[in-house]
C-alpha cells in the first residue's frame, strides 16, 4: 500500500529555520488539507516533498511507497507517482507545452506514447479544464494569465497520472466558475484513480467542493492541530487568531506600509 | 539540388523553392527579380571565403535558409532591399567550427523590411557583425539572435540597426539570447542603434546566462531528466530558424533533426 509518512522534518531555505519537526502520514485514497496562516511553512513543506533545490533538508525523513525520497532526485520523485501543483509555475519560453508534456509521459513509460494518443488525450484533458485548444501549440506557461497556469498544472496532474499529488493554492487566481472547473477535474482524478492529494488552501470553497478526509493546522513549522473537515469550518468562522495564543506563538507582525512622503520627480 | 562551384548570378525569375550546395566559391550573387516570391535554402560547405551580393527588386519576397556546414568560413554578406521587398533569412550552424559572418542589410526603398535570425551553436570562435541599415521611410528590420555557447567558445556578436536621415516611421528591433552551458568560455553580444531620425521605433533586448535553476526544476518536477531538461531548455534556442521558410517539408525535416539531437 502506498503511503507517505513524514518524521521529525526540519527544512530551512537562506539559513532561516522554516520546518521544525513536521510529522505527517497519508496513507492511500486519502485528501489531507495543509491549513495555516501565511508564512508558517505550507509551501516550504510540499516543496520540501518535491525536492526544490533551493530549501536545505536539515534532518528527519520522507518515505513514499516505502522509499527513501530525500534520497531521490526531483525527476525521480515525479516518476515514482508524486505531483505538485505549483503556487507559481515557471514560465518557460521557447518550449512547446505539447513538446513538454510529451517527454514528461515519456518519462514514464517504456514505450513512447504514440502522437495520435497523445493528441487524443491532451485534448480532452484541454477540453475537461475549459481551455483553448491552441494552448497546446503555445510556450510552456508563457503570457498565461494566472488562472490558465493553474489550470495548465491540473491538465499536467491528469496527463501525468500521479498516485500522490499536492496542490500549492491552486486555487488562488480563479475565478468561481474557473475554480468549480479546477476542483470538479480534481475530483474526478480522486473517484476514478489510486490518488492521494495534499492540498494547500485558504478558501473553504475550494475544501468544500473537494472535502478533504483530513486537515491539518501548520503553525510556526509545526503541525499543531489534525482534525476532520470540522476544522475548515472552525477556520472560516474564527481564523486563526486562536491558534496564537492556544500556542504561544507570536503573531508575526504586519510591515507597515512604505510611505514615500516626497517623490523625487516633484522637487 | 543544384552544385554551385563557379562564381556566378543566379536570378530568380519565378516563384518557387530553390535548394544550393555553395562549395569553394569566392562569390556569389542572387537577383529576385520584381514580384517574384523565392524560398531558398542555401547549404555551405567546405572551407569558404565568400562574398554574397543578393538584391530583391520591388515588391519581391525572398526567404532563405542558410545552413552554414562549413570547416571554417569567413563571409561577407551584402543584401540591397527596394520598394515594398521582403527578406527574411536565416543563418543556422551547429557545427563546432570558427566562423566570420559580416551581413548588412540595406533598406534603401520606401517600406523594405527584413527579418534576420542567427542560430548558432559554438564550440570555437564565431564573429558576427550584423548590420541593418534604414536608408528609406517606413522601412523595417528585426534581428532576432541565439547562441549556445559550450566549453571553449569565443562567440561575439555585433548587432547594430541604423536609422539614416529620412528613414523616418521606421522600425529597428533586435535581441540577443546566449546561453552560457560552460564556465570556460567568452560570449559578447554588443547591441548598437543608430539613429538620426524623428518619428522612429528602436528597441534592443539582450540576455546572457546559464539556465534557471528554477526551470530545470519545474521540468524535472514532471519525470523529467536532468539531462533531457537541459536539453528541452537548450531546444528553445534552435527552433526559431524552423520559422523562416514557409516550406512545411523543409521545415518537418529541420525539427525533426533539432529534436532528433535532443533524443525527443
Amino acid at each position: 500500500m502506498r503511503k507517505l509518512v513524514i518524521k521529525d522534518l526540519y527544512v530551512s531555505i537562506n539559513d532561516i529555520q522554516i520546518l521544525k519537526g513536521v510529522n505527517l502520514e497519508i496513507n492511500n485514497h486519502e485528501i489531507h488539507a495543509l491549513m495555516g496562516p501565511n508564512g508558517q511553512g505550507k509551501s516550504t513543506l510540499l516543496s520540501a516533498i518535491m525536492g526544490d533545490p533551493k530549501y536545505r533538508i536539515d534532518s528527519g525523513e520522507i518515505w513514499y511507497d516505502d522509499k527513501d525520497v530525500l534520497s531521490m532526485s526531483v525527476d525521480e520523485r515525479s516518476r515514482a507517482g508524486i505531483f505538485l501543483g505549483m503556487q507559481y509555475p515557471s514560465e518557460i519560453p521557447g518550449v512547446n507545452n505539447s513538446d513538454f508534456l510529451r517527454a514528461a509521459m515519456n518519462a514514464r513509460l517504456e514505450k513512447p506514447i504514440s502522437l495520435f494518443k497523445f493528441i487524443r488525450e491532451m485534448e480532452h484533458a484541454v477540453d475537461d479544464l475549459g481551455m483553448k485548444s491552441d494552448i497546446a501549440h503555445r510556450n510552456l506557461n508563457e503570457g498565461f494569465s494566472g488562472g490558465e497556469k493553474k489550470r495548465n498544472e491540473i491538465i499536467q496532474m491528469k496527463l501525468l497520472k500521479p498516485q500522490f499529488a499536492m496542490l500549492d493554492e491552486i486555487d488562488s487566481g480563479l475565478d468561481v466558475d474557473a475554480l468549480k472547473i479546477v476542483a470538479d477535474a480534481v475530483q474526478d482524478l480522486y473517484d476514478t484513480q489510486d490518488l492521494s492529494l495534499l492540498i494547500v488552501s485558504h478558501y473553504e470553497r475550494f475544501l468544500d467542493l473537494t472535502k478533504p478526509t483530513h486537515v491539518h493546522i501548520l503553525l510556526d513549522g509545526k503541525i499543531v492541530e489534525s482534525g476532520d473537515y470540522e476544522l475548515v469550518s472552525k477556520i472560516d468562522n474564527e481564523g486563526y487568531e486562536w491558534l496564537y495564543t492556544k500556542y504561544g506563538v507570536e503573531k508575526p507582525s504586519e510591515k507597515p506600509a512604505l510611505v514615500l512622503e516626497s517623490c523625487g520627480a516633484n522637487r | 539540388m543544384e552544385k554551385i562551384t563557379e562564381k556566378t548570378t543566379i536570378e530568380i525569375q519565378k516563384d518557387g523553392y530553390y535548394e544550393y550546395t555553395v562549395e569553394t566559391i569566392e562569390t556569389l550573387s542572387f537577383h529576385v527579380l520584381k514580384n517574384v516570391h523565392a524560398e531558398i535554402k542555401l547549404i555551405l560547405k567546405g572551407s569558404l571565403e565568400l562574398q554574397q551580393d543578393i538584391l530583391l527588386e520591388p515588391s519581391s519576397s525572398l526567404h532563405m535558409l542558410s545552413m552554414n556546414e562549413c570547416k571554417d568560413s569567413k563571409m561577407n554578406l551584402t543584401y540591397h532591399l527596394k520598394k515594398d521587398s521582403e527578406l527574411k533569412i536565416g543563418y543556422y550552424e551547429l557545427n563546432e567550427n570558427t566562423c566570420d559572418l559580416k551581413a548588412k542589410f540595406y533598406l534603401e526603398e520606401n517600406g523594405a523590411s527584413v527579418d534576420v535570425v542567427t542560430t548558432s551553436i559554438t564550440s570555437a570562435k564565431k564573429i558576427y557583425d550584423i548590420g541593418c541599415i534604414h536608408i528609406a521611410a517606413n522601412t523595417n528590420s528585426n534581428m532576432s539572435n541565439y547562441e549556445i555557447s559550450k566549453q571553449h567558445a569565443n562567440y561575439k556578436i555585433t548587432a547594430c540597426g541604423t536609422i539614416k536621415k529620412g528613414a523616418y516611421q521606421s522600425k529597428s528591433h533586435q535581441t540577443s539570447r546566449i546561453l552560457t552551458l560552460h564556465e570556460d568560455q567568452r560570449s559578447e553580444a554588443i547591441p548598437v542603434l543608430l539613429i538620426d531620425e524623428n518619428d522612429v521605433e528602436a528597441s534592443h533586448a539582450n540576455s546572457m546566462g546559464k539556465m534557471n535553476a528554477e526551470d530545470l526544476y519545474y521540468l524535472q518536477s514532471r519525470g523529467i531528466s536532468d539531462e533531457q531538461a537541459k536539453e528541452l531548455l537548450t531546444m528553445s534556442y534552435l527552433l526559431p530558424i524552423t520559422d523562416v521558410l514557409d516550406n512545411e517539408e523543409v521545415n518537418a525535416e529541420l525539427v525533426t533533426m533539432i529534436r532528433s539531437r535532443m533524443g525527443l
